[in-house]
């Protein structure tokens, strides 16, 4: 039971992460806080569980790395979408709506 | 070995670069705060906070890059042997058991294949087999062949491609400079060599016309020609003094040929004359043939068993005291492997229950640190370690201890092979051949292996997976799976260890009661020396005797020798010159058989065989006086009862030979002849002036220890005849005690396993008993505390001990009853439910295991109440 919960928390923080660098590189500190301003402070992203789905998501080939300096000259990795990165962040969003649809079909009253 | 280096390497740069990662994230988060207003101090802690657990970030990231399965196998290897290191008496005595069980256990295996199972070095080996004469009548199970058998099977058979006849009783004086030494020689006919495939590597083989005329011919093996020749090529062509017969030597054998066994090392060839293929006698030759290809061992026995008995019935006259004969065909791996098969089988099934035991041993250990850390393991299985991690660990830590055992195993079995050498019994055919045979080693490791990763895995994930719950809740009194698993390998352990010590213990009173046998003459204070008369020297009988006599005359007149005799063959030197003799008066009872000895007048006294009737020889029994023998009191009782035998004549009597008729002057006192445990025929005596032969036995019975007399018996030989070789020249102790050697040996080996299974029971018992004393500490205490006598708390332990007592002897008792039929043959005196065993073996467990249960009994009662209850 609790290695189900994990992986649904999982998935939808790798979405979120892939969401959020579609436009354009960011590093985890602005990545976390983007997901935090767009939901309007309703996801509070644990940069706990930020760093290790990151580095996931790269080893897996979806993002890239590197270092590089933030707007206030301090030294930070910079994560960006890999071309498959891109191609998972369209497959993602699409089994997402369809996930979203179907259950509110069901959750709907009868019509 | 770099590639991992290298790995190493990257991961740590890996992880220090996300250690900066995590170290900018906290700096941009700083930095944000302190915009926000806060102190640059309170905005480093916040963002601390923030972060959470840098260490478990970093750890987890590390986690992510993907072990190769070498990489984690050899890390939990490293962990295990670390761990395995902590508790090095634990550690020791798992692979204590298991080095002693495989090693053991591999060494009989090897014994077992190389005496019994390996081919023969022959050319297609599985094609030769040996043809034994079956004679109903007589006694003997199986004979071996006539020289006239032999020839009517080579022009009847369509089976074979040859027969090959040898005779393997010669032994030869050589005399080729240097000192006189015995050769044990074999006769062989001339196809004997092409039925082995095999061929002199120097000179050549006996033509079949040479044997026909008895030429002066001799093959020499290969390590006489190293020893005594030098290795001289020019020695084929040489004549060598034999017996003091010029011989001519035409070729030298392989190396490695020990034909018919190990100590033959020269062949001559089988003269055979025409009056003993008339009389259809002597059945003293190993008929060795190879079948032809495509031929079946059956259908070979059925063909030359049709032969056989058409032969037979031709020859009613030989029917009268043979039976009809027929045929026996055995594989020679067979026939050569005979005298080790038994004593053998029985220590290859011991080394097994050794075995057995040293697995469960290990097993019980294995359980015992499983249980142990039943908790770490429940706990780290519910915080979500993956079961493969957890086998994999577990399997880590088992295999620096397979890779001791093995190491261990592997090293002992060498030094095992070293020992054997000089442990073995000497009349061990193929000995010479005895070393590690490796598929056995590796066998044994594969078996051990498997035992331990199956005892040692299972209960890790039993007890893992059960007692998630209870193990977590605390209470490790509910962790009970492991030990009632122990319990049963406990019971399994003492039964194994009973059953072997029973059997050892019949072992043991057989042989004693075999040492115990009188044989009928004296075993202490008596050398014997033997020899073999040059008959090129002593031409006729005349002559030969007289040389005897001389010699007996040297020797008798050494001090301390108070008599001294000749006789052709010492008692418990195997079944040789025997036949049947019939008695004038007593026609109607037929032939019986007895041994045939030839003996001075001395012998008897010097060997301690009473004279009970009439005389001895004397100086007047010359060999042109009255023909006269001595019968033994057993075969005077069974022919004439209370009648004086004295006076009577008998004659050997053989098919159509028959002997001189022989008056009967004296009855001495019957000996065991074959050996302390078997008495199957009496014995006949004929002077050696009316019967001479050319082997002979010096019989002495000396003042003191017999061996001090050996020098300067061989000194008075040698003053007589400084040719004359001498050959195993003992006491008639040591000589009684080699016939006994084989068994010796086998009740020796079973003694040690016997003893070596009781310490591992013993050990695996201690362990069990300690680690249910630590598990009932709780209930020892409240018991104390409630008023219970400290003997009272020791009680229960021994009550625990007890019942795997009872439980494996009960066991034991029924498998040994199952188990002890191979024993059948070795036992002495003895049944198999002998009593005195049957009481003494249970109590030595007994004790043994009292002697166990000590230490945790006592350590028990110690139970300090208020300590027990606390702990948990």
């Amino acid at each position: 039971m609790s290695e189900e919960k994990l992986e649904l928390l999982q998935g939808t923080l790798d979405l979120l992460i892939l969401r959020t660098l579609q436009w354009g590189p960011q590093h985890g500190h602005g990545i976390a806080q983007s997901i935090r301003a767009r939901s309007e402070e309703l996801l509070q992203v644990e940069s706990g569980s930020l760093y290790p789905a990151l580095h996931r998501l790269r080893r897996d080939g979806l993002l890239q790395s590197e270092w590089g300096t933030t707007d206030n000259n301090q030294r930070a990795k910079f994560y960006s979408l890999t071309k498959a990165g891109k191609l998972r962040l369209a497959a993602e969003e699409s089994k997402w709506k369809l996930f979203v649809k179907t259950v509110g079909r069901v959750l709907r009253p009868q019509e | 070995m770099a590639m991992w280096k290298r790995w190493t390497r990257k991961r740590q740069e890996d992880d220090d670069d996300v250690a900066d990662e995590l170290r900018s994230h906290l700096s941009i988060q700083a930095a944000e705060q302190s915009a926000r207003g806060a102190g640059a101090q309170e905005a480093a802690a916040h963002a601390r906070r923030e972060l959470g657990n840098t260490t478990r970030i970093r750890e987890e990231i590390y986690e992510q890059a993907r072990w190769t399965p070498l990489e984690s196998f050899v890390a939990d290897v490293r962990f295990g042997a670390r761990l395995a290191l902590k508790t090095p008496v634990w550690s020791a005595a798992v692979i204590g058991s298991l080095t002693f069980g495989i090693a053991l256990a591999t060494k009989a295996f090897s014994l077992f294949y190389s005496l019994l199972l390996k081919p023969l070095p022959y050319r297609e080996p599985e094609e030769l087999v040996t043809i034994w004469t079956l004679a109903p009548k007589t006694n003997y199970p199986r004979l071996n062949a006539s020289p006239a058998n032999w020839r009517d099977w080579r022009e009847s058979n369509r089976v074979f491609t040859d027969i090959g006849i040898v005779k393997s009783s010669y032994n030869y004086n050589l005399a080729a400079g240097g000192e006189p030494e015995r050769i044990r020689g074999a006769r062989i006919s001339a196809n004997m060599l092409s039925v082995l495939r095999v061929r002199p590597f120097l000179g050549r083989a006996f033509t079949p016309a040479e044997v026909d005329r008895d030429a002066p011919l001799a093959l020499i093996g290969f390590g006489l020609w190293t020893r005594r020749f030098g290795s001289d090529p020019s020695v084929v062509g040489r004549k060598i003094d034999l017996n003091g017969r010029p011989v001519e030597v035409i070729g030298i054998m392989p190396e490695g040929f020990a034909f018919p066994s190990r100590d033959f090392e020269l062949w001559a060839p089988a003269y055979i004359e025409p009056a003993v293929f008339e009389a259809r006698v002597d059945n003293d030759y190993q008929a060795i043939a190879r079948l032809k290809p495509g031929i079946t061992m059956a259908r070979a026995q059925s063909e030359l068993s049709v032969i056989t008995r058409r032969i037979s019935a031709a020859h009613p006259a030989l029917e009268i005291w043979l039976g009809r004969q027929d045929v026996l065909i055995e594989p020679l791996l067979a026939t050569t492997s005979e005298e080790a098969r038994r004593p053998l089988t029985v220590v290859l099934m011991s080394v097994m229950a050794l075995l057995a035991i040293a697995c469960l041993n290990a097993g019980v250990l294995l359980s015992l640190r499983a249980s142990s850390r039943a908790r770490e393991l429940a706990l780290r299985s519910a915080l979500g370690a993956r079961t493969g991690r957890l086998v994999s660990q577990l399997f880590g830590e088992i295999v620096p201890l397979a890779f001791a055992a093995s190491l261990g195993a592997v090293l002992l079995s060498f030094l095992l092979v070293r020992l054997a050498a000089s442990y073995l019994p000497i009349n061990f055919p193929r000995i010479e051949q005895v070393g590690v045979h490796e598929p056995v080693l590796l066998f044994s490791l594969a078996v051990c292996l498997s035992v331990l990763l199956l005892v040692g895995l299972v209960p890790g994930m039993q007890i893992a997976r059960q007692n998630q719950s209870a193990a977590l809740g605390g209470n490790s009194r509910s962790v009970t799976g492991g030990s009632r698993m122990r319990r049963v390998l406990m019971v399994a352990q003492v039964a194994l260890s009973l059953t072997l010590l029973l059997a050892d213990g019949l072992l043991l009173r057989s042989l004693a009661n075999l040492f115990e046998v009188h044989p009928g003459f004296s075993t202490e204070k008596v050398l014997t020396a033997h020899f073999v008369v040059s008959r090129a020297r002593y031409k006729d009988d005349a002559q030969a005797s007289a040389y005897l006599d001389s010699l007996v005359r040297r020797v008798r007149n050494i001090p301390g020798v108070t008599a001294a005799g000749i006789v052709n063959r010492l008692p418990f030197s195997g079944t040789a010159q025997t036949g049947p003799i019939e008695f004038a008066s007593r026609a109607e009872a037929g032939p019986i058989d007895t041994d045939w000895r030839s003996a001075t007048p001395g012998y008897f006294e010097a060997i301690g065989i009473p004279l009970l009737r009439g005389r001895l020889f004397n100086a007047n029994d010359t060999g042109t006086s009255l023909r006269c023998g001595l019968i033994d009191e057993q075969l005077a009782l069974r022919m004439f009862g209370s009648v004086d035998a004295v006076g009577q004549r008998f004659r050997m009597a053989a098919g159509s030979f028959h002997g001189e008729w022989t008056t009967v002057v004296g009855i001495v006192g019957h000996i065991h002849n074959d050996g302390p445990g078997a008495d199957p025929r009496p014995q006949i005596y004929l002077p050696e002036t009316q019967r001479m032969q050319d082997r002979a036995a010096l019989v002495l019975s000396t003042s003191g220890e017999p061996m001090t007399f050996a020098n300067r018996v061989k000194q008075a030989i040698y003053e007589e005849n400084p040719g004359q070789a001498l050959y195993d020249v003992k006491s008639m102790r040591q000589w009684l005690k080699d016939n006994l050697q084989s068994r010796s040996t086998v009740s020796f080996l079973l003694g040690v396993f016997a003893c070596g299974s009781l310490a591992l029971a013993c050990l695996g018992l201690y362990a069990v008993l300690a680690d249910s004393a630590r598990q009932r500490t709780r209930e020892f205490g409240i018991r104390l505390a409630l008023g219970a006598t400290q003997s009272r708390i020791a009680s229960l332990l021994l009550r625990e001990a007890g019942t795997i007592l009872l439980a494996g002897s009960v066991a034991g008792l029924a498998l040994a009853s199952l188990s002890v039929r191979p024993l059948r043959s070795f036992l002495f005196g003895v049944t198999e439910f002998d009593g005195v065993t049957l009481l003494t073996v249970p109590l030595i467990l007994a004790v043994t295991a009292l002697a166990a249960a000590f230490k945790p009994a006592l350590s028990a009662a110690r139970t300090d109440p208020s300590e027990a209850l606390r702990t948990e």
